[in-house]
């Protein structure tokens, strides 16, 4: 007996001398940051595609609805929605912060991602530096996302804890450029396997030379470099491999077998954000809550001949008018497009306001129906810059454009009812980063 | 030895003989002697007062003495009242004795090991739970609610099965569950809701804590201060609950069968604007914002008026305020039966019961059945040992609650007065077409919730004897969750997610081990020092793992099962905890008169980082029993007076996630159908502990033959390195961080009072008083200390309590557009607009204007018993606290910014010109600046409330008896009868969320129900 007794003390000598390797508890279904190898580089990068996935579907048609051109259904009480329709932001508005925050949550992954691959991935293998490129093409496009919204915004191209205060839209810019530029000397040719995938079935879901390219041209045409975005654009419109679509191929449609019409979208298979949900009604197939509809203003400026027509507006079968362009078939996984070649020519039209520039303005009027435009126009250019801009409201119809457009070509108090002020160009900081310092912008509070 | 046998027996039979002749006229008394529960007692002492006669019971608890009909015979029996009865010309006498008030003497669970009151250093609250009392409660939290100091009750929603949150001594923690630890006979127990659909029903959780029958519980004690919590070392920051189920007693097998049925019913519902008064606010609303546009018919931006849409055949206003709640009446019913009994050797006690609770909400119902085991047996002098073993079911037809897209309440509340479920053709109106909100009738009418809940708990023990001091008890126990929750809406839900049918199942299940060893040693030395010792450890390992599965597009709504799905979705995942500890204790006493006690655990938590997992956690504490001094030896009115010191550390781990600490990629990132890798976790490998340091200064008397007892406590609790999810700049990529920071103090004065006010024969009166007062601080915060804002409408700063509320502050209604500075002019601002308070710049500025936590809180229990009557009327109350109401600032008060229906009081009382009102601004449409977050919408949460009243009757036992009974009790119950606040919402204890950082927000959550109960309990 008295032997027995000892026992009981062992176990709480064993407890005592052991118990730390008892306490690792790592989480299953995960790796170390060191544990990464080369071949878990291309699953990296999709990681960040991810990430820019991973949106809120309105703020895929936010310059639509501050443009008036979409707007929230009003049956609908989601106050959210009401305001971004009227452009009505307090500083602590929800959706302006996840959206900050998202864009942000990207340019973290990337920026995470292309540290890893510059230290850690095999350089002399070109697919790693392609992937590299991509990786600064998913940046710029969200930086280009914040300086347009928000204007002067915070810089970040490594990891930091730290309060990054704002810098001026300037330095945004250039830092749009300079990743743009890189992006386009390392990524892959658009008709090339993507490095990310090169199983992909669509090649324009990953980010390409040419996709930088197109985004390039656009940040010139934003910042009045006419010139340099004329000469991409004049680059594309002679590039054989890019095509007009017919009309009813846009939208939904131009994710189709195919299209080559398309430079560049981002996937939605995750789940994330849906069209349907926010355009489509219950009694459509598939169906949606019907948040978001178009603007009488919009049905009533529109051309009936208007190939397009059809293609954004919509009529449910219970009767309702519809924003129609991404409720193809039931593709309720419809991709958000960055870049397609219906822009270059929009880009060449605005940057050459002569006879070319309208020449191909009037290219694309034909290809949609439409009657050309006399080359009377060129002798005003306000009246100019109006047609382009009524086409643009058209053709990128849903596609994130049209409030920018006004505000950069200084039409937006003229043309809109809920922006009363300059102020309401931009967004307001979310509260959240103003209380960790940053500048408000002005007009918020 | 024999030799003095003899003597005694002969000098006793002398004794006898002696007394002979007042024997005479005597003769056999015979009778049974019970508790008031009818249950037998062995071994009570009968004697004939004034002489020598006496006896004991058998074990069938009956007696035979002889006595004369002058005689009184004395019945006494230790821990029970002694009563004494005439004889007069009775044969038959049965006695009934009741339980002897003994404060003192209580046996007091303290972590890992029981105590005497007397021997308590630290700051204890207990409560036997009498029967009467359980047999009214579905959950064993809403009966702590004021009754004790120190704790305070709170309820998420009135939903039936929903977490009841209970808060000892403020909040300790910003970020972790202020929860406290609950122990079931020793075993930590787990508090997470299982299901991985929850996030579909808001608030309405259900902690694996509701499966436990509040009849089963014996008593609850609470260990409020860091001494006596700490022996729980990185748990008991929130003090710690311990549960201990009924055991088994030796003596005749004894069944007890409880029965109660009930209605409830909803109250407070708010009165909303009928279509006249919504038309006429809404055109206003349109006017005025044309006006200030200058707009006019035909401008783009033109607000068309509202044309009346009753038709001729209008059947009146719809009642939307109804619509949510059921239409017949939700019935509750329960039914448990015990069986309790054993040997010397074995002693059970099993009990099975089933309860069933319809809730005021359409759909809602929450049904229970539980089975419990206990059983203690002795193998020898040295070894006994026990086994528990509890099974609980439950099944929930739950409903949303509150915040979510499909929060019954908050979608049917706002729809306008004109509008109705159905349309002429008999289908649904619809959500955002025919309706302004979700209809709620055809999410009703279209969903199906059903969530089961198994649960085995099983723990078995051995105590044994090493030496006459020494007792080594391990204990393994295994606590075993499993969920399996199915949730449906058919293709007529309203489908915010469009899907035509969506069904979401999660299957889950949580296993906790733990096998914790103590070695006691007890000793007294030289009859004065009472030395007791103990050691111990343990090794607790939790894993939890879920799978959840959806399916959608269903062909149509008969199908509701995920096969029938076109289109399917998954999701798993696994998640593992260890804590490993060693604890001990010391108690010293010193003539029973100077007590000592300290305390030590160690933890090692397995959520932190490498090199930081381990914690310490020592307190010490010491009580002076003053009334053992000879000074006050002659003061016969104090029984017992108690003085007690304490000072000790605790830890709190329950707000770091499994692995929040470490840095590690994920792979839920797919992208195009190829798999992506993100870094999921940034990790941070400062993480550490929460540590409390608590002082606690108390007193205990019991007074006038314990007629009065009275418990007084002040503590300071001091927390540092809070946990905190630090809001990050968006450019790390992260919304939070987890990382310690800051200081914060709670601080109260609680106060216990027992009164025995009246004690007759036939009537006695009782008081429990409980007074609770809190003060909360924020003593440091990060770098700069920096006010940190917390969701939209909190604030923690430096000197203000947590869950500050942080508003614009309305000052009142420009009356005049004159009034109005320039640049609010500008930017739209008009006579009938808020007027708020400033900043330097002339624009709204927000400031703290209230707190969600109560300044004082606690409850008074009355009980009276007359006769065989019983009257019980229990009142809740807190004090000084703010609630914020969301109802009122989404939705109903926003007076024609958008089209929601509008509570009638605020549309009455809006502005319409000079003069008309100071509170409620005008009707003005597309309006953010009216509604900004404001302490307009901010109200005195403070309440009185009649939570329960109870009137029993307890047969006579000689009529019972016919019956075959011991005891039959009849009573009726009321439940949340009466509440008096200034609050306008339907239940001011009703919080959205519990989270200190943003508590006191009321989003309309599911109401209390008022109860009405009659039952009947009974032993045979």
């Amino acid at each position: 007996m008295k032997k027995f007794k000892y026992i009981i003390v062992f176990p709480f000598l064993l407890l005592v001398s052991s118990c730390n390797f008892l306490l690792e508890e790592t989480p299953v279904d995960t790796l170390q940051e060191e544990e990464l190898t080369s071949e878990h580089i291309q699953s990296l990068v999709r990681g960040v595609y991810h990430t820019l996935a991973d949106c809120t579907p309105a703020a895929l048609i936010l310059n639509d609805c501050l443009g008036e051109t979409i707007e929230n259904n009003a049956n609908n009480g989601s106050l959210v929605n009401a305001n971004i329709a009227h452009n009505n932001f307090m500083a602590d508005n929800s959706f302006v912060e996840n959206y900050y925050y998202y864009l942000y949550g990207a340019i973290h992954q990337a920026n995470y991602v292309i540290d890893f691959l510059t230290n850690k991935a095999d350089l002399s293998d070109e697919r790693n530096v392609q992937m590299i490129g991509s990786l600064h093409y998913l940046r710029a496009y969200c930086y280009l996302k914040l300086v347009t919204q928000f204007g002067d915004v915070p810089i970040v191209t490594q990891i930091t804890e730290d309060v990054v205060l704002r810098s001026p839209a300037a330095d945004v810019w250039q830092r749009i450029k300079d990743d743009l530029e890189v992006a386009i000397s390392q990524c892959r040719a658009w008709d090339q396997a993507p490095p990310e995938d090169p199983t992909a079935a669509r090649y324009y879901y990953y980010a390409s030379s040419e996709a930088a390219s197109a985004l390039l041209a656009r940040v010139y045409l934003y910042n009045k470099e006419y010139n340099k975005a004329k000469a991409i654009a004049r680059t594309f419109l002679e590039d054989q491999r890019f095509q007009l679509v017919a009309a009813n191929s846009l939208g939904a449609a131009a994710v189709g077998v195919g299209a080559k019409e398309l430079i560049m979208c981002i996937s939605n298979n995750t789940g994330a954000y849906y069209y349907r949900n926010i355009f489509n009604t219950y009694a459509m197939t598939p169906s949606g809550s019907y948040q978001f509809k178009p603007s009488q203003s919009f049905i009533d400026s529109m051309d009936p001949d208007d190939a397009r027509y059809t293609v954004c507006i919509g009529l449910s079968n219970d009767g309702y008018t519809t924003v129609n362009k991404f409720n193809y078939n039931s593709v309720s996984t419809c991709p958000f497009t960055i870049s397609r070649f219906t822009e270059l020519y929009l880009i060449f039209a605005e940057c050459a306001p002569d006879e070319s520039g309208l020449a191909r303005l009037n290219e694309l009027r034909a290809a949609r129906n439409l009657a050309p435009l006399n080359k009377k126009i060129l002798d005003n250019p306000s009246r100019y810059i109006d047609a382009i801009l009524d086409e643009r409201k058209v053709e990128f119809y849903g596609e994130n454009h049209y409030f920018y457009d006004l505000v950069r070509l200084g039409k937006a108090l003229d043309r809109l009812v809920y922006t009363k002020s300059e102020y309401q160009f931009l967004l307001p900081i979310p509260q959240s980063q103003v209380n960790l310092g940053l500048e408000q912008n002005p007009g918020y509070f | 030895m024999k030799i003095y046998r003899i003597i005694f027996l002969v000098l006793f039979g002398l004794f006898v003989v002696g007394n002979l002749p007042a024997q005479i006229p005597g003769r056999m008394i015979t009778g049974t002697v019970t508790d008031p529960k009818g249950e037998t007692l062995i071994g009570v002492s009968v004697t004939v007062k004034n002489k020598s006669s006496q006896t004991i019971t058998d074990v069938n608890g009956k007696y035979r003495i002889k006595a004369s009909a002058q005689d009184t015979l004395v019945f006494s029996y230790i821990g029970m009242e002694t009563k004494e009865y005439y004889v007069k010309n009775r044969k038959v006498i049965n006695a009934i004795l009741a339980e002897k008030e003994q404060s003192m003497k209580e046996v007091v669970v303290i972590g890992y090991s029981t105590q005497q009151r007397k021997d308590v250093t630290g700051a204890i609250s207990s409560m036997k739970i009498k029967d009467d009392l359980s047999a009214s409660y579905s959950t064993f939290d809403q009966m702590l609610q004021g009754q004790l100091s120190g704790v305070q009750v709170q309820s998420v929603s009135g939903t039936p099965g929903a977490g009841g949150a209970v808060r000892i001594r403020g909040v300790g923690s910003i970020n972790g569950g202020n929860d406290p630890l609950y122990v079931i006979d020793g075993i930590p127990m787990d508090t997470e809701d299982g299901s991985e659909l929850t996030d579909l029903f808001g608030a309405s959780y259900q902690s694996p804590l509701s499966l436990i029958d509040p009849s089963d519980i014996e008593s609850i004690d609470v260990l409020k201060d860091a001494a006596a919590a700490s022996i729980y070392g990185s748990r008991a920051t929130n003090g710690v609950i311990l549960i201990t189920t009924k055991k088994g007693r030796t003596g005749r097998t004894s069944f007890s069968l409880n029965m109660s049925s009930g209605v409830s019913q909803v109250s407070n519902l708010p009165e909303m604007a009928d279509t006249d008064l919504y038309l006429t606010v809404m055109n206003e609303a349109y006017s005025n914002y044309n006006r200030d546009n200058n707009y006019s018919p035909g401008d783009p931006g033109y607000q068309p008026l509202l044309e009346d849409p009753r038709g001729a055949d209008y059947p009146g206003d719809y009642d939307w305020v109804r619509l949510p709640f059921r239409d017949d009446t939700p019935v509750t019913q329960r039914y448990s039966l015990s069986m309790r009994g054993g040997s010397r050797d074995t002693k059970f006690y099993t009990a099975l019961s089933y309860y069933d609770q319809e809730g005021i909400i359409k759909t809602n119902r929450l049904r229970r059945i539980n089975f419990r085991s206990n059983i203690d047996h002795i193998i020898s002098s040295k070894v006994n040992f026990g086994v528990t073993i509890g099974l609980g079911h439950s099944i929930n037809n739950r409903v949303p609650s509150e915040n979510g897209n499909y929060g019954y309440i908050l979608r049917s509340f706002p729809q306008r007065p004109f509008d109705r479920p159905y349309l002429e053709d008999g289908s649904y109106a619809q959500g955002g077409v025919d309706l302004r909100y979700h209809n709620v009738q055809a999410m009703v009418n279209e969903s199906t919730s059903d969530y089961k809940i198994y649960s085995a708990n099983a723990s078995t023990y051995l105590n044994w004897k090493l030496t006459k001091d020494l007792i080594y008890r391990p204990q393994l126990s295994l606590l075993y969750n499993t969920n399996n929750d199915f949730y449906n809406r058919t293709t007529d839900f309203p489908n915010m997610d469009s899907y035509n049918g969506y069904t979401r199942e999660s299957r889950s299940s949580a296993i906790r081990y733990v096998l914790q060893h103590t070695l006691t040693y007890k000793t007294m030395i030289k009859e004065r020092l009472g030395l007791t010792a103990m050691a111990g450890q343990s090794y607790e390992h939790y894993n939890r793992s879920y799978v959840v599965a959806s399916g959608w597009d269903f062909p149509t709504k008969e199908f509701t099962y995920i096969r029938s799905a076109a289109s399917f979705g998954a999701n798993g995942y696994a998640y593992a905890s260890t804590l490993i500890s060693h604890f001990g204790r010391l108690d010293l006493s010193w003539d029973d008169k100077y007590l000592l006690s300290a305390t030590v655990r160690a933890d090692g938590s397995s959520k932190f980082p490498k090199g930081g997992m381990w914690g310490v956690f020592p307190s010490a504490s010491v009580s002076w029993r003053i009334s053992k001094e000879d000074f006050m030896k002659g003061i016969d009115a104090i029984n017992d007076w108690k003085f007690r010191l304490s000072w000790g550390m605790t830890g709190e781990q329950s707000g770091v996630g499994y692995y929040t600490a470490q840095r590690y990629m994920g792979a839920e990132a797919p992208y195009y159908g190829s798999a992506g890798i993100t870094l999921e976790s940034p990790g941070n490998d400062q993480l550490s502990w929460e540590k409390a340091e608590q002082i606690n200064l108390g007193t205990d008397a019991v007074l006038f033959n314990d007629r009065v007892n009275v418990s007084l406590d002040y503590y300071i609790k001091n927390t540092h390195g809070l946990l905190f999810n630090k809001p990050m700049p968006a450019t790390y990529g992260y919304k939070t961080k987890l990382v310690n920071i800051g200081k914060m103090r709670n601080s109260g004065f609680e106060l216990a009072l027992k009164t025995v006010n009246v004690k007759l024969r036939d009537f006695e009166w009782t008081s429990n008083l409980s007074f609770t007062t809190l003060q909360n601080e924020v003593k440091q915060l990060m770098e700069g200390n920096t006010p940190v804002y917390v969701g939209n409408y909190h604030i923690l700063e430096i000197g203000k309590p947590v869950g500050s509320f942080y508003l614009y502050k309305q000052e009142g209604i420009y009356q005049y557009d004159e009034e109005v500075p320039v640049n609010l002019y500008e930017s739209g601002v008009r006579a009938g607009d808020v007027k708020y308070a400033l900043d330097e710049s002339g624009n709204p500025k927000r400031m703290i204007v209230g707190k969600a936590m109560p300044d004082w809180y606690g409850g008074f229990t009355n009980t009276f018993k007359f006769y065989g009557f019983d009257l019980n009327v229990s009142l809740s109350f807190q004090y000084g606290n703010d609630i914020l109401n969301i109802f009122r600032s989404g939705y109903s008060d926003r007076l024609g910014q958008m089209d929601a229906n509008m509570l009638k009081e605020s549309a009455e009382n809006r502005w319409t010109g000079p003069g008309t009102s100071n509170t409620y601004p005008r009707a003005l449409f597309n309006s953010e600046y009216n509604n900004m977050a404001s302490d307009r919408y901010l109200e005195d949460g403070s309440f009185l409330k009649l939570k329960e009243i109870t009137l029993g009757y307890t047969l006579p036992v000689d009529w019972v008896k016919h019956l075959k009974l011991k005891y039959l009790r009849i009573y009726f119950t009321a439940q949340n009868l009466l509440t008096w606040t200034k609050y306008s919402g339907m239940d001011p204890e009703v919080s959205y969320t519990l989270s200190p950082r943003e508590m006191g927000q009321d989003f309309f959550g599911t109401p209390n129900p008022r109860m009405f109960l009659a039952g009947l309990s009974l032993n045979f």
